[in-house]
């Protein structure tokens, strides 16, 4: 073992309430490092599935050429495609030749060729306004994960059924197995049988969304062929905008990511991560002021024996070391501990997506901790510079005037 | 003396600066040592004897004058050059023995070694061991320097300060803080161990006891040598 490290090693066992003291500092201030990691970790994870975890990641629509042509910028464009789309649709004419190769993609989970339009529900007297979406049988679950939000019936769609959010049911009265009837903007009227219900959480979707399929919808839109968009979801949602801006180049069509549509759940997550990084900086600070004060202590405490060792030949270098190799230790030793203890105290937490309305979304696997241990060595050594360098300029002659 | 010199000072000054006032301490301090003398240095109290052996173990710098040892001027040497030195050449042995309180009686007398050597060494551990043993203390080998009584302790710094051979040993009262028998004790141990190692002492001193013990006897008075 190099002498120096024995003689700091040797420093920090000679008090060792102190430096037991010191080091649970050190590891406290590292555990709120991880817990403040995981938090936000755990939080964005959480806000983020709660947003993309029911939407569609990406949207596949037409190009709207005289949107384009009227645009003056991207504010005005969204208002102009917003109200033409809901009077005149544009259709994805050649659609089918597209969704082989999209589906195709490694980054793309699922997709949903789809035909939507609008139009009311009638149940008696009642009526009420519904968005309904035309989808392929077997992709019904596919954007919305309506299978494990069931609150009645079944996701299974034939011609003749329907599918509810289940505010929208209680407003009509129905209930699975009833009749309802449905007509649609272009004046078309139809019967479906309610297969199922669902609550999602989402009021666009609980209250107004019905899902049928994609024959019944292209009956009741008037649209024979072709798709008014595609939705896709991705493995990771994080990579929508690069993988809309491929698909975009790739088929020339319009690929709108989430985040478009999502800028202040981003700013938010932004504003977070900034907040939980001041913590975490306030707590490496709460560090280096700790160490940095219980060495200069030390270094004041022990100028005699440093004299001393001095006399006996120590270099101002080796006597910085010792409290250098002190600081690092504890940092080391703090750092050790507090991720040690943050893990252990925040793997019980289960994963931030089934977090309750109740519980923290802690995400044991965002704790940073290879960073937080890595920072706490640094700043535990940093912050024993000053004292070390103290304890350097002490002169070997004060070992005489002891 | 036949045997070359192992220091050579002369003309050193030390005065102290605080401020305004200036206390001068040594005025002009002409002295050499030949190798393995064993020298008293003698003189009423506040005559300057600490002040110069803490310049000739290189602790402290004199104001003028020259500072020769083994052939080696020292008074220009870095400070790095002068710790590396006084830890291969000088050993120390002070008045309050100044060892390591939270190191045993072995680590303290290695500690030069380890200085050196950047690790303590098997080699090292041994000459420790017969050197604590030669100073009677076999049994103290792995006791903390807190737990030995002041003579003990005295002779763990006689041990330690031989630990590297120094060609120069500066001891201040060694025997200063100890009771008669310690202070003979410590005193024939360094008498001993001078005889048998070609190491030169310089002992300062007020007991006449030690001065008669020793070959030579230089007298400090008023700053200078008389
Ligand atoms: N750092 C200092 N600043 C100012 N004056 C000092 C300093 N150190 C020592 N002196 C003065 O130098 C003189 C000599 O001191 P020194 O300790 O060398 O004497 P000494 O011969 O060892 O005395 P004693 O026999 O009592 O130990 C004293 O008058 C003392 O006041
Ligand atoms: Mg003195």
């Amino acid at each position: 073992m190099p002498f120096v490290l024995k003689v700091a090693f040797r420093y920090l066992t000679a008090n060792k309430s102190q430096t037991a003291l010191l080091i649970s500092g050190v590891a406290v201030g590292v555990f709120v490092f991880v817990f403040m990691s995981a938090l936000i970790g755990g939080l964005a994870v959480l806000l983020v599935q709660r947003t993309v975890g029911n939407i569609s990641h990406i949207t596949i629509e037409a190009p709207d050429a005289d949107a384009d042509a009227i645009a003056v910028d991207s504010h005005i464009r969204q208002l102009l495609v917003r109200q033409r789309s809901s009077a005149q649709r544009t259709l994805l004419r050649s659609a089918d030749a597209f969704v082989p190769l999209i589906e195709a993609m490694s980054e793309v989970k699922a997709i949903s060729p789809q035909v939507v339009g609008n139009g009311f529900m009638l149940r008696g007297e009642r009526r009420a306004a519904v968005s309904v979406t035309g989808v392929e049988p077997d992709k019904v679950t596919a954007i919305a994960d309506l299978g494990s939000r069931l609150t009645a019936g079944s996701t299974e769609l034939t011609s003749s059924n329907i599918v509810l959010g289940q505010k929208l049911a209680d407003d009509l009265g129905v209930r699975v197995g009833q009749v309802v009837r449905l007509r649609s903007d272009r004046g078309i009227e139809r019967s479906f049988l309610v297969g199922g219900l669902f609550a999602v959480g989402v009021e666009a979707l609980d209250g107004r969304a019905a899902f049928v399929s994609l024959s019944a919808a292209r009956t009741l839109f008037e649209i024979p062929q072709g798709l008014s968009r595609i939705e896709v979801k991705l493995n990771d949602v994080y990579q929508a905008d690069a993988i809309a801006r491929r698909i975009a180049a790739d088929t020339g069509l319009d690929a709108t990511p989430w985040t478009a549509n999502n800028a202040q759940l981003l700013d938010g997550l932004r504003a977070q991560a900034s907040s939980g990084n001041l913590i975490k900086a306030f707590a490496l600070i709460t560090i280096v002021i700790g160490v940095a004060s219980a060495l200069s202590l030390s270094t004041y405490r022990r100028r005699p024996e440093i004299g001393i060792m001095r006399a006996m030949g120590a270099s101002r270098g080796f006597v910085t070391l010792v409290f250098i190799v002190q600081g690092a230790l504890i940092g080391l030793i703090g750092g050790l501990l507090g991720t040690g203890l943050g893990y252990a105290a925040l793997a019980p937490f289960p994963p931030p997506e089934l977090t309750g309305s109740a519980g923290l979304p802690i995400d044991v696997r965002q704790g940073a901790y290879g960073l937080a241990l890595l920072l706490t060595v640094v700043a535990a050594t940093l912050a024993s510079i000053l004292p070390s360098r103290s304890a350097a300029r002490v002169e070997p002659v004060t070992v005489i005037s002891q | 003396m036949s045997a070359a010199p192992v220091l050579v000072v002369s003309d050193l000054v030390k005065t102290f600066r605080e401020g305004a006032v200036e206390t001068p301490v040594l005025k002009g301090v002409n002295m050499t040592l030949a190798e393995g003398e064993l020298c008293a240095l003698l003189g009423p109290s506040g005559s300057g004897k600490s002040t110069l052996l803490t310049i000739l173990g290189t602790l402290a710098r004199p104001t003028s004058g020259s500072h020769v040892m083994l052939g080696r001027d020292l008074t220009s040497a870095s400070d790095a050059e002068l710790t590396e030195f006084r830890n291969a050449h000088i050993g120390f042995v002070f008045q309050f023995h100044h060892l390591l309180p939270d190191f045993t009686a072995l680590e303290n007398v290695v500690f030069p070694a380890a200085l050196r050597d950047g690790r303590e060494t098997a080699r090292a551990r041994d000459r420790a061991r017969e050197l604590l043993a030669r100073v009677g203390l076999e049994s103290r080998v792995d006791y903390r320097a807190t737990q030995l009584s002041g003579g003990q302790k005295q002779r763990v710094a006689i041990a330690r300060a031989l630990m590297n051979r120094p060609e120069l040993v500066l001891a201040d009262e060694p025997t200063g803080s100890l009771d008669k028998d310690s202070a003979r004790q410590v005193l024939d141990l360094i008498a001993e161990i001078s005889q048998a190692e070609r190491t030169s002492y310089l002992i300062s001193t007020h007991d006449d006891t030690v001065a008669a013990r020793c070959r030579r006897q230089v007298r400090l008075d008023n700053g200078a040598v008389v």
